[in-house]
């Protein structure tokens, strides 16, 4: 089946353009025209219909589709862009609000062409060459359509960040438990097992026997406390207040977790004041969005102009960019990081709990109970408020959380120091004392033994979370990176072929893009370079190689993944190449991109006439219109028609009267002739500091270099006699001292057109037209053309 | 970081090169049900997200706490 192409393009007030057709007929595009004459707007039109938006008027503050987007006599519901596709000649149309509702036959043409991958845009060279990996992942990404896979990538690593942070918060509680048991013990107990001999050996040097099991610590703690004689409630008051006293002493929080969560909250608050700021600038955002949707009843999205479902936009948008502030990197790290200092403030808490529990039930210590109270009170919501930061939903001070600290250490400085007094007033033996030390001793162990087990079984649960999220996100990240790379290696080989043929013999070769493995979402490009292998290009090419090898990647990656789509368009992305390469650029589209329509817009005469000469070598000049924007201005906008020769040009002002507009064309076509001969032949010229050259500067190093090149070739005198004829003309001798062009007569003006032409017609090749080239390696100039069935060739003898 | 969203998640809808997104995702699950860490029952559970397009990090914690607590009920 014919794949379908664009027949007509209607524009109506759109940008600088008030109307406009252009019939194309279904053919390719060729369209010339000078800065600031429309060539973009055309481009944009395009974009416009199958996007519903310009991506020059994307995310830019104060600058919308709505405002900017119609030309500025009209409003926006006046906008419209129609195209008429062939074959079946089917018309569509999009406005602001209306978006084209295209048959089935164009579905597929219409979803590759609403991603917008086949624009080309100088700007969007430096995104795939010039930009970091991260950025040229996105710019690839882009065109192959991976934007919902690193979503659900995402998804998957804050998902193993999660249950790491878990993990790694319970092994560094259990850690911390171990210890306290080492420090309860006076001994080493870095396992349960340690921890009983430890026990034993302390109850050996208190002269009790020794303890084999953690299930018998409650019956072998009841026979030690029989040997004290006391009444049983005041044995009970002892043992409470010894571990009141016990409790007491650890301080509110230690060092290390009072600077943890110092440093926790800073990271918190930071992040919090970003997403602050962000959710200022997106509420302003969206309050003039609701504005625009409210005024206008429209079910236009007033930021790209799809059509949208007014009452889920909002909290889409509002979801999305919560969403995409959890997700930085910074965030991920921040919450693992306060897992750690969440816990240990629940310890604490739980700690003044218990104190609570014990003191409440001693008379002595109703003062310091009830500013405790108030004080653990104030922990909680501490706590709270923590909780609340960690989700990022407010700042954190923890300058008045530091003095409570402090004051929660002087009460339970006081506790203990009461708790003391009161123990002595119960009057136990010192063997009833040390029994009652011992017992307490014997409860810590086990809570703490109880306390490592719990931990244990839920650092059990948690590895296993933490193994499943990791096997999950491992395997979506490996897999796509490894289809991503697979992607890459098959369209190495068309970047590398369309580089070579843009540079054939040149430096640079294995152009490599390689998913970076390491990261999640990165992409480096290499290149062979001056025998250096896997260089990054920016080190060694120049702005030109860079900007062609950013066009091979486009062009390769759209023949690959823009099937559907017959469009391509390269909008005036030559600016840095040189001539040479131009023409190779020229060759490529025509080569390997003869079944797409493609549109191209240049503001550059000797690509425009290089190219036109290369459809003719290759015979598709009847695929082409050849197109100038000859005019713009803001009332009419950009008047184009077809492409008139040059010499015809020429001749039609002659033919009307305008001698001087003739002779300045004519002038203009001979400083093009002599630009394109310094460029194809290697003609050495005088540095210009202005790097501006004129006639004066090009037409003796251009004459000179073919002399000397062609001496002995029997083209030399045949290059010679054409020199003369131009040196005999009044309009140059006219040009080379500066005169006024105005006076000169019809006659000379027409003498000075034949001997440019004549000039002209011996740099180009009789068969193709195109303008010879000097190729050094094999001492010869000739039509650079493949495709040229009688290529003119001159051997040069040396 | 709202700019990027914006342009590339929420108001572009990428419907097409489902080629590659496919092949990506079909590859993942069969390689998930081949490492038969995941339950029959969650399996189904992932997959239905993934053919949706609806993975979160909440519905993934909860998918995995649920297979975590169908493993302990295993024989």
């Amino acid at each position: 089946m014919q794949s379908p192409k664009i027949k007509r393009l209607s524009i109506n007030y759109f940008r600088g353009i008030p109307a406009l057709e252009l019939d194309l007929g279904g053919k390719s595009l060729l369209l010339k025209g000078g800065n600031g004459t429309g060539k973009s707007s055309v481009i944009e039109a395009v974009e416009f219909f199958f996007t519903g938006n310009i991506s020059h008027l994307e995310h830019r503050q104060g600058i919308s589709l709505h405002r900017h987007g119609p030309h500025v006599s009209a409003k926006p519901n006046q906008m419209e862009v129609k195209i008429a596709f062939d074959p079946g000649d089917i018309e569509l149309k999009r406005r602001i609000g209306s978006r084209p509702a295209p048959p089935n036959q164009l579905a597929s043409l219409f979803a590759e062409a609403g991603t917008r991958a086949f624009i080309l845009r100088r700007s969007q060279l430096l995104e795939f060459v010039e930009s970091d990996p991260g950025g040229r992942f996105v710019a690839i990404g882009n065109i192959m359509g991976v934007g919902r896979l690193d979503a659900m990538e995402l998804e998957l690593m804050r998902t193993r960040d999660e249950t790491k942070g878990l993990a790694d918060s319970d092994q560094n509680q259990l850690d911390d438990s171990f210890q306290q048991l080492t420090s309860l013990l006076g001994d080493q107990a870095q396992t349960v097992e340690e921890a009983i001999r430890s026990l034993s050996k302390k109850a050996t040097s208190y002269g009790y026997p020794p303890l084999r099991s953690f299930k018998e610590i409650d019956k072998y703690a009841k026979e030690i406390f029989k040997t004290v004689k006391k009444k049983v409630e005041l044995k009970d008051q002892a043992t409470k207040l010894k571990e009141l006293i016990s409790l007491a002493e650890l301080p509110a929080l230690t060092d290390d977790e009072s600077q943890d969560l110092q440093k926790v909250s800073e990271r918190i608050n930071s992040v919090v004041q970003r997403n602050a700021n962000a959710k200022v600038v997106m509420r302003e955002f969206l309050e003039h969005g609701k504005k625009i949707i409210q005024a206008s009843a429209d079910t236009a999205c007033p930021f790209c102009g799809q059509q949208i479902d007014r009452d889920d936009l909002l909290p889409t948008i509002e979801k999305r960019i919560d969403m995409a502030i959890q997700s930085t990197n910074d965030a991920s790290s921040v919450r693992t990081d306060s897992i750690g200092v969440a816990r240990a403030l629940e310890a604490l808490r739980a700690r003044l709990s218990a104190i609570l529990d014990i003191a409440r039930e001693i008379e002595e210590l109703g003062e310091q109970t009830s500013v405790l109270t108030k004080q653990s009170r104030a922990v909680s919501e501490f706590i709270e408020g923590f909780s609340q930061a960690g989700e990022f939903l407010r700042t954190i001070d923890v300058t008045e959380f530091a003095d409570e600290r402090v004051s929660i250490q002087e009460t339970l400085e006081a506790i203990g120091k009461e708790a003391r007094v009161t123990f002595e007033k119960i009057g136990l033996s010192e063997a009833e004392e040390r029994a009652v030390e011992f017992v307490q001793l014997l409860g810590a162990v086990e809570n703490k033994v109880d306390e490592i087990f719990d931990l244990d079984e839920e650092l059990g649960v948690h590895k296993n979370h933490l193994a499943t999220a990791d096997l999950l996100y491992k395997i979506f990240s490996n897999i796509k990176k490894k289809q991503i790379q697979a992607t890459y290696n098959l369209l190495e080989g068309d970047i590398q072929k369309y580089f070579s043929k843009l540079h054939p013999q040149e430096a640079a070769r294995n152009v490599r893009l390689q998913v970076a493995f390491s990261r999640r979402a990165s992409t480096k490009l290499s290149v062979d370079s001056y025998g250096r292998s896997a260089q990054d290009p920016r080190a060694f090419e120049s702005e030109g190689h860079l900007d062609s090898l950013g066009i091979c990647i486009f062009l390769a990656f759209v023949k690959k993944f823009v099937e559907n789509c017959p469009l391509v368009i390269l909008d005036d992305v030559i600016t840095t190449i040189d001539a040479g390469h131009r023409q190779k650029l020229a060759e490529v589209l025509l080569e390997d991109f003869a079944d797409k329509q493609l549109i191209v817009t240049t503001h550059d005469e000797i690509w425009f006439d290089e190219f036109r000469a290369i459809e003719k070598a290759y015979r598709l000049e009847g695929d082409f219109k050849n197109m100038e924007i000859v005019d713009w201005d803001l009332d009419s906008g950009p008047r184009i028609r077809g492409y008139i020769p040059r010499r015809e040009s020429i001749e039609n002002k002659l033919k009307d009267g305008d001698r001087n507009g003739a002779a300045n064309d004519a002038r203009r076509y001979l400083e093009w002739i002599l630009e394109s001969a310094c460029w194809a032949l290697e003609v050495p010229v005088i540095l210009r500091r202005d790097s501006r050259y004129g006639i004066g500067d090009l037409l003796p190093s251009v004459r000179k270099r073919v002399s000397g090149m062609l001496r002995g070739s029997g083209y030399e005198e045949k290059f010679e006699f054409a020199f003369t004829e131009l040196d005999k003309t009044v309009v140059l001798a006219n040009i080379l001292s500066h005169r006024d062009l105005s006076n000169v007569s019809a006659e000379e003006v027409s003498s000075f057109v034949l001997a440019v032409v004549r000039l002209n017609e011996m740099f180009s090749c009789p068969d193709c037209e195109c303008f010879v080239s000097y190729i050094r390696e094999l001492e010869i100039v000739r039509c650079p053309n493949s495709k040229c069935k009688n290529p003119m060739e001159i051997r040069l003898h040396r | 970081m709202g700019r990027r969203l914006v342009s590339s998640e929420l108001l572009r809808s990428v419907m097409v090169f489902r080629g590659l997104e496919t092949e990506v995702l079909e590859a993942f699950l069969t390689e998930i049900k081949k490492e038969g860490r995941l339950k029959d029952s969650v399996m189904v559970r992932l997959q239905e997200l993934v053919e949706n397009r609806s993975i979160t990090k909440t519905k993934l914690m909860d998918l995995i706490e649920e297979n975590a607590k169908s493993q302990d009920k295993a024989p």
